[in-house]
């Protein structure tokens, strides 16, 4: 342990400078506009001002709740789509079933923006436009998370899924008892990943909703930043993008979690 | 009389039917204190009427804004009836044939056009007609810090030329023993906006056939006299340590000015209620007119305009018009610019009793719509009017910044013409088709 402390010196010189950005945040948060730009870490004199104007001149719960249902809804359809579509591809043999996993594969390479304006198109002719759905249905299905499922369930062994065939258990059954527990660490980096990215999504929502009830976080920060040529509220800011970044830190905080305990349960005994 | 029970229930339903609101969509990209201020003259107008609901969405950034508005237009649905795009914008929408030029509209409702302020009025107006209602309107200003002038026993004027400019710099730069700045004397951000406003206030075109006034504009022309000038003077400036180079970024040169490390700097008139409340009363701020190289020509305007879209019923392009119609009201108009700091688009509002008010309180709110009134009417002073505006920009500031690693102007400018000139043809051709 004596002898650990060079490297715990270093561990810790090193988290500080990674949550530097965020206690910079912080403290722009809790500043008074005239002591925005005093040097210093520390405020000269803590002001809430910023967040009772972020919370008070414009509709961020309304928002905030948008982002919460939209992300949550997205990630638990990515789970249930990369959960069943792996388990397909690495258990059932059937016709074409490499041909599928190569079209999985494929999808990765196709960047977001390609897809944009089709996807628009689509979601504008199925008149989904400023619903739930266009902000939560494209993507509740992600390749991504098909290929890391399948890539997963094909390493957990055999012998798992033949005792549970014993016990008389069908496809669902396997999914239910094998998979989905022994696949908790992957499920759970995948849900991190997807929780953030939607989460964070801007340009989508921006562009398919209509009205300000449904608009989401990212936009109200947006919102409250875009002064075009005049001065934003920086304090007002920082305030508004600390309470929307609280869940993401949250939900990284619990899935990080969820990895360790997906490690120590899914492990094999020799 | 069953007869009579369902006519006069006919009579009912029809009533309500007549009595709901015709609504209509209105797209703008004012956040923060502008954006409320937006949306306060939105409810303003919903409740000055009953036949009208104007319901109004923020769609981030100008370009942003833009991108959600092709994207609807390409779908054939879900476009507003009215949206708010960017000064640089004008000669997109016009070509863009989706808009009904407010001229059209104010002819029709025999509204008189003269009412409004010129400059404005003669940025908007493609090829003889006014497209866009000139809604948020800015000019750039300096912003001096009055304590640092006293201290260098310089005095207070409202119009300054490139060399008086330079010369106060000089004397408001402190230095310490080591001969690192502590006060630099000028600070302007790195942006497109100030070398086209140098170039009008100083009589010059920023693109060929009179800014695209006369004719489509071919070519630009910010590889003139005053533009070079200017970025040069600026880059010999913050090589001698007298002018600051604080990127592209305006909040990076607004965090030392209000910090009192900048002693004069050039934003926007939009800008000065953020800078007073950055400032905090540390020390006096006092505006002055933007330099000029030669003799003071006037400045072209910024902000953005309002347009009305093609393709509604007619009762809805009404409900458009109304709404236009209440904001160029000299009551909303001074509503506007106390609220903001961007100057009224008609004439009459400084008579206005609030307005009036305002400016004794805070006379820098004057200074704006007094560059404005004695501004030339001409075409320099109209801007510069053209397509692939947004990607020229990049050019002019990337040619900034070769500046001030030290590179003369005038090759770093001839080099961005190039692009620009590019750029542009390709603009024309597909528009042409």
């Amino acid at each position: 342990m004596r002898r650990r402390w060079p490297l715990y010196l270093l561990a810790s010189l090193y988290a500080f400078l990674l949550s530097l950005p965020l206690l910079v945040l912080l403290s722009a948060s809790l500043r008074a506009p005239e002591d925005l730009f005093t040097p210093g870490l520390l405020p000269p004199k803590v002001s809430l001002e910023g967040y009772r104007a972020a919370l008070t001149d414009y509709p961020l719960w309304r928002y905030l709740a948008n982002s919460l249902l939209v992300a949550s809804l997205a990630t638990l359809g990515v789970l249930l789509t990369s959960l069943l579509a792996g388990y397909a591809l690495a258990r059932i043999p059937f016709r074409g079933q490499r041909a599928f996993f190569g079209l999985a594969v494929a999808l990765l390479l196709v960047p977001g923006e390609v897809t944009f304006l089709p996807l628009y198109l689509l979601v504008s002719r199925l008149d989904w436009l400023d619903t739930y759905q266009a902000l939560i249905l494209p993507f509740a299905a992600s390749p991504l998370g098909v290929f890391l499922l399948r890539q997963y369930i094909k390493t957990i062994p055999e012998d798992y899924f033949d005792a549970a065939r014993i016990d008389g258990a069908g496809h669902l059954g396997l999914i239910r008892h094998v998979a989905l527990p022994l696949a908790a660490p992957a499920l759970g980096a995948l849900a991190a990943l997807t929780f953030i990215g939607t989460w964070n999504m801007y340009l989508w929502p921006l562009v398919v909703t209509q009205s300000k009830e449904m608009q989401t976080a990212q936009i109200a920060i947006n919102f409250i930043l875009n002064e075009a040529d005049a001065v934003a509220r920086w304090n007002v800011v920082a305030a508004a993008s600390f309470l929307v970044l609280l869940p993401t830190l949250l939900a990284f905080l619990l899935a990080q979690r969820a990895f360790v305990k997906g490690i120590a349960l899914g492990g094999l005994k020799g | 009389m069953r007869k009579l029970v369902t006519a006069s229930l006919a009579a009912l339903v029809l009533g309500t039917a007549l009595g709901q609101k015709v609504q209509i969509t209105f797209w703008h990209s004012m956040g923060g204190v502008l954006g409320e201020a937006t949306e306060a003259l939105v409810q303003d107008f919903n409740r000055s009427q009953n036949r009208y609901e104007v319901k109004s969405q923020y769609v981030g950034s100008y370009d942003d804004g833009i991108n959600k508005l092709l994207a609807a237009l390409r779908a054939g649905r879900g476009y507003p009836h009215v949206i708010q795009v960017y000064d640089i914008g004008a000669r997109i929408m016009a070509d863009s044939g989706a808009v009904v030029p407010l001229e059209d509209l104010a002819r029709q409702k025999g509204f008189n056009l003269d009412s409004l302020v010129p400059q404005p009025r003669n940025y908007y107006t493609v090829e003889g007609k006014l497209f866009g209602l000139p809604f948020n309107s800015s000019n750039p200003l300096l912003y001096f810090n009055m304590a640092a002038f006293q201290e260098a026993g310089l005095a207070f004027k409202p119009t300054w030329s490139l060399k008086d400019l330079e010369e106060a710099a000089r004397k408001l730069t402190k230095k310490d023993a080591s001969g690192k700045t502590v006060r630099y004397g000028l600070s302007i951000p790195i942006d497109s906006w100030f070398v086209e406003q140098f170039s009008y206030n100083s009589g010059q075109y920023f693109c060929n056939n009179e800014n695209g006034r006369k004719a489509r504009a071919t070519a630009v022309s910010f590889d003139n006299e005053a533009a070079v000038a200017f970025l040069d003077t600026y880059a010999r400036l913050v090589r001698e340590g007298v002018a600051a180079n604080t990127g592209r970024n305006w909040s990076d040169s607004q965090s030392l000015f209000s910090q009192g490390q900048a002693a004069i700097a050039s934003y926007s008139t939009a800008s000065l209620t953020g800078v007073l409340r950055q400032v905090g009363g540390r020390f006096p701020v006092r505006t002055a007119f933007f330099p000029y190289l030669k003799e003071r020509n006037g400045v072209a305007i910024g902000g953005a305009a309002l347009y009305v879209l093609k393709g509604f019923p007619a009762e809805e392009t009404e409900a458009a018009w109304a709404f236009v119609r209440f904001l160029l009201e000299p009551k909303t108009q001074g509503k506007w610019h106390i609220a903001t700091g961007y100057f009224p688009v008609v004439k009459g509002v400084d008579g206005l009793p609030e307005v009036r008010q305002a400016h004794v309180k805070n006379p820098n709110f004057t200074t704006a719509i007094q560059q404005l009134a004695t501004s030339k009417v001409n075409t320099a002073s109209a801007g510069c009017l053209m397509g692939s505006f947004p990607e020229i920009r990049q050019y002019v500031a990337a040619a900034w910044e070769e500046v001030l690693r030290g590179r003369p102007a005038r090759e770093a400018l001839a080099e961005a013409k190039a692009k620009a000139d590019q750029a542009l043809a390709r603009y024309n051709a597909s528009v042409a088709r």
